[in-house]
Formats: structure tokens, sequence, C-alpha cells
């Protein structure tokens, strides 16, 4: 069943055309990786699927119902749950707090074991530390719980591993894989670390000014003429 | 009980029993000061909880000492032969919450005003106000209103009445003590949480399903009413009202003194005010007018060495461990 279905959606920022008549469809507990270079359009995409910015055209149909003009308080109510690039916290709230904050959220879906929530991005140790003085790789692990507390229906992932290790990267690959296939969690992961993508595999699309220009696992993706050029540059 | 919760009584304990030692004219001062300190708690809610730095505060002090006035003078149309003090405290709370309400609806929702904008915005009120007030007779004009009588316990105006320092003082610090303790358990709160969520990072509190112009705009009508309810409380002790308590004076006084004190803790906050209104009366006889050079070393020493105010530095030290800024 398909949860998320965008169709043709525009935008523009003055001379600059970040979304182009952008589409592509998300079945209910499905996980697909958003790559493309910088300045593409994809966190445009997840500004204006969280509401924080408005399309100039196009439609976006969330669990059945067409997105208009919810901001996103209204979007994250409905389910849609959105991982900011740079870790989106409170610092002066310790990590528990943070899960407390989101269970008492209007947009919660339902009740929360913080606990294991906490154990099982390996911050169980961490419940009464500020989120201030977390590491970074923590700090998106608390961002990710975070959202995981709200229970929603669909998980915008923004670069969840800039700034992690290489182990910490791998780690949160698994998580998400976890989440994905036991907790049936949807999710829309944007990435440039190759190594996560391929550690995940799962489908992928992959965008180029403002619109998707190829779609298939990563396997399929890498054997893509255009997406090869787009990575790999143009054979002399 | 943690340490910080026996600190914490043991500044009002020492504040209860203080009036014991000291003079009747001190006790009657230091009775005005705590409705300083009511003003300074309810700004650190606004800035220190939620990020609101208003830099017009005193608007709604002024509206609950003017409305504290109107009402126990029989200045109200219709309401002439109610004096009562209920009333005028009711009013006082109520008329500055109305305001505020009336005002984040316009400053907080849509793209909603931060930062500097809304500060100045706040200050463009108050000095508006303070105008108004001049140029109002039946305000008093740049005059003033003169006999606002003290508080009284009948429901209409009359019965005992709040004259003697000693309750006088305990009255006022039982008011400030009740507030305290109500924002206290209101900040341990969940609804608490989310407004130091707004002072932290209000995007993203937006991003978790809150209605953050909602919380700004509730929030900041709560510190509005504490403001009102203060101002009241002085105006019934002073027996005058004035332009001066409604204006842009008064407001930067109550920022100083929750800086210097600490925003981030209510009763840093209320400590500040007391402590450097005192400190002000003292030396303002020895210094004269070079008192303001005094306190803006002061502050900027503050800001040097206790970023998060001087009194909710030594508190915190006292508490051991907590930073200043934790509840």
């Amino acid at each position: 069943m398909t949860l998320l279905a965008v169709e043709g959606l525009e935008k523009r920022f003055g001379g600059v055309q970040a979304l182009a008549g952008l589409s592509l469809s998300l079945d209910e507990g499905g996980l697909l990786c958003l790559l493309g270079p910088n300045g593409c359009g994809k966190t445009t995409f997840f500004r204006v699927l969280s509401g924080e910015t408005a399309a100039d055209a196009g439609r976006i149909d969330f669990a059945d119902r067409r997105l208009e003009g919810e901001g996103p308080a209204g979007r994250a109510r409905l389910g849609i749950a959105r991982k900011l690039q740079t870790p989106g916290l409170f610092a002066a709230l310790t990590v528990a707090e943070h899960l407390a904050l989101a269970a008492a959220s209007p947009a919660a879906h339902g009740p929360v074991d913080a606990a294991a929530l906490l154990a099982r991005v390996g911050l169980g140790e961490h419940a009464e530390t500020p989120a201030g003085r977390l590491s970074h790789g923590q700090r998106q692990w608390l961002e990710i719980a975070m959202l995981l507390a709200l229970r929603p229906r669909l998980l915008l992932l923004d670069e969840p591993t800039a700034g992690m290790t290489r182990a910490e990267t791998r780690r949160t690959a698994a998580l998400l894989r976890e989440l994905n296939d036991k907790d049936g969690v949807a999710a829309i992961v944007i990435e440039h670390d190759m190594a996560f993508v391929r550690e995940l595999d799962v489908a992928v699309a992959v965008m180029l000014q403002g619109r998707v220009v190829a779609t298939g696992s990563y396997a399929e993706v890498g054997r893509d003429p255009l997406v090869r050029e787009l990575y790999l540059g143009k054979r002399a | 009980m943690s340490r910080k919760r026996l600190v914490q009584g043991l500044v009002w304990l020492g504040l209860t029993l203080l009036p014991l030692f000291i003079g009747e004219w001190q006790t009657l001062q230091l009775a005005q000061f705590l409705t300083y300190g009511l003003f300074a708690m309810s700004l650190a809610l606004a800035w220190g909880r939620l990020g609101l730095l208003s830099f017009g505060h005193a608007l709604f002090f002024g509206l609950g000492a003017y409305a504290m006035a109107l009402a126990t003078m029989g200045r109200l149309p219709g309401l002439e032969a109610f004096p009562s003090s209920w009333l005028g405290l009711a009013l006082a709370c109520l008329v500055p919450w109305a305001t505020a309400q009336l005002l984040g609806f316009f400053l907080f929702h849509g793209r909603g005003l931060r930062g500097a904008y809304f500060g100045i915005t706040m200050l463009a009120l108050a000095v508006l106000a303070e105008r108004l007030t001049q140029g109002t007779a039946w305000l008093g004009g740049l005059n003033g209103l003169i006999g606002v009588p003290p508080l009284a316990l009948g429901l209409d105006g009359g019965g005992p009445a709040l004259l003697d320092p000693l309750p006088t003082y305990w009255v006022m610090l039982g008011v400030a003590f009740a507030v305290f303790l109500g924002l206290e358990m209101l900040l341990a709160s969940s609804r608490g949480l989310a407004m130091t969520a707004v002072r932290e990072n209000e995007d993203r509190l937006g991003f978790l399903g809150y209605d953050v112009a909602a919380i700004k705009r509730h929030g900041f009508a709560l510190s509005a009413a504490i403001a009102g309810l203060a101002g009241a409380l002085f105006a019934s002790q002073f027996g005058f009202v004035s332009p001066k308590l409604i204006g842009f004076g008064l407001s930067a006084e109550v920022l100083i003194w929750t800086a210097l004190g600490g925003r981030e803790m209510l009763l840093a906050a209320f400590f500040g005010a007391l402590l450097l209104s005192w400190t002000e009366t003292v030396l303002a006889g020895l210094l004269g007018a070079y008192w303001l050079l005094a306190l803006a070393a002061l502050l900027v020493l503050s800001v040097l060495f206790f970023e998060r105010g001087f009194v909710a530095g030594i508190l915190t030290l006292l508490s051991r461990g907590r930073r200043p800024g934790r509840r």
C-alpha cells in the first residue's frame, strides 16, 4: 500500500529551480535512499515534505490524504518526523527529557518505553546527561530516538551519519535496518556516504537538478550511465 | 531532599526571619522590593524560559498598578461603589494577561517576531503606554494617581487593612513564595519542559508537533499576569502610581535585576532584584548619582564572570554540581 506519493513537485527560490517536477512514491514500511550531488534539491524536498516551506506546484499524498497548507507541527502530527541535517536538539535538556518532550507531544502516536528506546540507540547510560555534553554521534542518535518516541509513520533522515566515525556509521545502518525490518517504520534517507548506502542495501532514487533521474537497487543504479557520469565523471 | 531544594528553602527561611533583625523602615522598604522581586520573576519566566527578551516589560507592571489604583480608588465607571482590593488584584492580573494574549497573537503567530525585533516592539509599546498615560486625565496624567489605599480584606474595600510593616512584608513574601512554588511546579511539568525547549530550539520543537506560537503566547501572558500582580502590590504599598511605572525606565531596571540575578533561575532573578534594589538605596546614599556608574560596573563584571547571573552563580555553587540555567 502506498504511504507517500509525490507528483510533479516544483519549488523555485528566486532564479534557482530547486525542485523541477519531482515525483516519487514510497510504500508503507518502505525504505528509500535519496542520492544526488549538492544542490540537486534533496533537502528542499524534505523541507517541502515536512511543511517548512510550501511547493510552488505539484501534489503530495500521505496516507491517503492530500497534504496542503500544514506547517511542520501539523505534518508531524500526521506522522511525518524529520531529522535535521545538523542535530536539532535542546542543549540544556537531558537525554531523558528529550524523550519525555517527544512522548508528551501532540504528535506522539502512542506510548513509548523510553529506557528501551535509549538502550536501543546506545544512550542507556546517558539518560541524565544534558544533550550539550554528548558527542556528535550520540547527538545524531538522540535525535533519531526522539523522533522514534513520536512513533511516526514516516521518518525523514537528512544525512544521519554526517560527522560519524566508520563504526558509528555501521551501527546507524544496522539500527535503521532493524527499525525498518522489525518495527516497520518507513523512512527516506538522504545520504552522501556510499558505504552507508551500500550497507543499507535498499531502494535508491538519484536526484539531479530537482527531479528523480534514476531509481532501483544500489547495484542497478550504480550501473546507470548517467549516475556513473554524475559520480565518476565522463570518460575522456 | 536535594541540596538544591535545601538551599532554596534556606533562602526563603532567611527572608522570612529577616525583618525580625532589621528596623521598621527597612522592613517596609524590603516589602516594596519584594514586589520588584516578583516582577523580576515574571521576566525570568518570559526571558529565561521562553527566550522572550522583553525591553518593555514594565508595560504589564504598570497596567497592573493602574488597574489596582483605578479599582481601589473607585475610578472605574460603574464600579465606583465597589473599591475592593480583591477586584483590583483580579483586574491587575487579568488586564495584563489579556493584553499579552492579544499582543502574542499578533507577535508570535504567522511568521512571528523573534529576538531583537520582539524586544524593540515591546520597548516601543512601553514608551507608547507611558506617553498615553501621561496624556490621559482619567489616569492622573503626568502626576499619576495619589492615594491608592492599602490592601484591605473586605470584599467592599473595608475591613482590616495591611498597614503595619511586618504583616505587609510577610504578605508580600507569601505571595512571592506562592508564585515561585506555582512556577517551579509548572516548569517541572511537561508544559514547562516545552517552554524550556522553546528557548533552546523553537524550530525543532515545531517539528516535534508542538504549537510553538501558542506556548509562547500562553507563557508570555502568564508572565504578564505576574508582572501585573507585582505592579498591583507595589501600588497598594506605595499609595501612588505614575507613568514611570509603565515606561522604559522601569523596563530597563527589571532587565538589569534579572540579568544580574540570573534569568534562567526564578529564585536568582527574585533575589537579584531584592539585592540590587537594596544596594541601590545604600550606594545612592554614599555615591549620589555615581551609583549608576557602580551599577554599570557591576553589570560588566557579572557578564564577564557570571554569564548566567551573579546570584544564579552563587546559588549553583551552593547547590554544587549543577551549572546555572538548569532547573
